[in-house]
């Protein structure tokens, strides 16, 4: 009788089974730190892609001026009137930032939470499939990228940096599936220089808005709220913008608030991104 | 020599340049590929894997589709073995099929749509296994495959033509010798 499977085939599968369970486990495991084959072998491909994406970007760029070419005389209209503002903040915002040096001199305070050094990088891809929405970009730890760093784009919030490589790294944006990838500190500011502390716990992909639970004050939050981080979590400094309370509702057995989070950043359209270090120590 | 290297080298050059688009299209067309609830996934990869699998030889293709899983698992990823195991599994079946079928144009059709289904649904269990999400199998089919299958048979046809020149440039096996009874 014909055996259906033979024995060679297998001790083929078991061995493939177990080797690529392994392989899983390994890569869950490393928590983002790869080894120097793998380390070459995405900085070879990386590489390769900023190549393909440079006359990509040049190209998309230029789309860009010329859409903006046609919004210029609105455009120009609205940033003159916002001039005089400006000058006035401007002013105002110099003698805080002096008053602050004083401060901290005598509190002998070296950083706070929210300062920080940026990194400025390219999007080369980004993963096809949205199991994990992660992007690559063209920095990497020899260019002063660490695990953990927060990375904005657009003047929002949108990830961190998951993995690197000398010359690239991956950033997991906060609209992944995976709940324990965009856990964000936040606070929501309030009137009278308060604030409501919470943490961002999910993304809606129906609405395209980030979910901020754990809310614990008593002060009603409103629609228009600027969310911005806390500083409060590992490297990411205070005072990222991060978006706009959208809509308001009552946490888990009511005794919390849950806010909806237009997010500040388009998640859809990244091409340019920025890594922010932060230079406060973090404490871990 | 040379034409030993053409047909090692020119096929995984250009499924190279299908791997590296699939992420190039997902960064720039982003918005296009998420509409509501639907997300897109292109796989341009996964249809240059499947053709030349009609054309190469079979320990040829299984080296490359190891490789590129490998490839694609480090590169956009960073979990080994999921993409590995899945391109892996699909192009050993679609040997088999190669081997023990008659072929037409329907009935590669037709089992590229079946293998397609396969490779995104080990890829869906193989996330849901490790608990990187929790969409549900209704949904997945629904939202997930269906746009995409959408999606990648028209890449198919857009594909097919270019993909048979580059593999009748490297002297590959013709596609038609394969409908002989000889």
């Amino acid at each position: 009788m014909n055996k259906f499977i033979s024995n060679k085939k297998l001790i083929g599968i078991l061995v493939s089974v177990i080797v690529i369970s392994a392989l899983i486990a390994l890569s869950l495991n490393r928590q983002g730190n790869v080894n120097g084959v793998q380390a070459s072998i995405n900085d070879l491909t990386a590489f390769t892609g900023k190549v393909i994406t440079a006359p990509l970007n040049i190209a998309a760029d230029s789309f860009d001026s010329i859409d903006n070419l046609t919004n210029t005389y609105e455009e120009n209209r609205h940033l003159k009137s916002q001039m005089d503002e400006m000058e006035e903040l401007q002013t105002k915002l110099t003698t805080v930032e002096a008053e602050n040096q004083q401060l901290k001199e005598e509190l002998s305070l070296n950083h706070s939470l929210s300062e920080y050094e940026k990194i400025h990088t390219t999007i080369i891809s980004r993963n096809p499939d949205t199991w994990i929405d992660q992007i690559v970009i063209d920095k990497g730890s020899e260019n002063g990228v660490e695990l953990g760093m927060a990375v904005l784009s657009q003047n929002g919030l949108i990830g961190r940096v998951s993995e690197i490589s000398p010359t690239s790294s991956k950033v997991t944006l906060v609209t992944t599936l995976d709940q324990r990838e965009n856990l964000v500190s936040a606070e929501v500011q309030l009137e009278d220089d308060e604030v409501a502390h919470g943490v961002i716990q999910s993304y809606d992909k129906e609405t395209d808005r980030l979910i901020m639970d754990q809310i614990t004050t008593d002060t009603p939050l409103q629609e228009g709220q600027e969310v911005v981080t806390s500083g409060l979590s590992g490297m990411t400094p205070g005072s990222l913008k991060i978006g706009t309370v959208n809509e308001v509702t009552a946490g888990d057995f009511g005794l919390t608030q849950k806010i909806y989070i237009t997010p500040a950043a388009n998640f859809n359209d990244i091409r340019y991104a920025t890594v922010v270090k932060r230079l406060a120590e973090s404490g871990e | 020599m040379a034409e030993k290297w053409k047909i090692r080298l020119l096929p995984f050059f250009s499924l190279f340049i299908l791997f590296l688009l699939d992420g190039i299209i997902s960064a720039y067309f982003g918005s296009q590929l998420s509409m509501g609830q639907a997300e897109i996934f292109p796989r341009l990869l996964f249809i240059g894997l499947y053709y030349f699998t009609f054309r190469l030889p079979v320990k040829h293709i299984m080296y490359l589709s190891l490789f590129l899983g490998f490839l694609m698992d480090s590169y956009y990823t960073g979990i080994l073995g999921i993409y590995m195991a899945s391109f892996t599994i699909v192009i050993y079946f679609t040997t088999l099929f190669k081997s023990r079928t008659d072929l037409n144009v329907l009935t590669i059709g037709y089992f590229g749509i079946f293998m397609y289904f396969v490779f995104e649904s080990l890829v869906y269990l193989f996330y849901s296994w490790i608990g990187y999400h929790s969409i549900g199998i209704g949904r997945f089919l629904l939202f997930y495959l269906s746009p995409s299958l959408l999606f990648n048979s028209v890449w198919y046809l857009l594909l097919y033509p270019v993909l048979n020149k580059i593999l009748d440039y490297c002297g590959a096996k013709p596609l038609e010798i394969l409908f002989t009874t000889e």
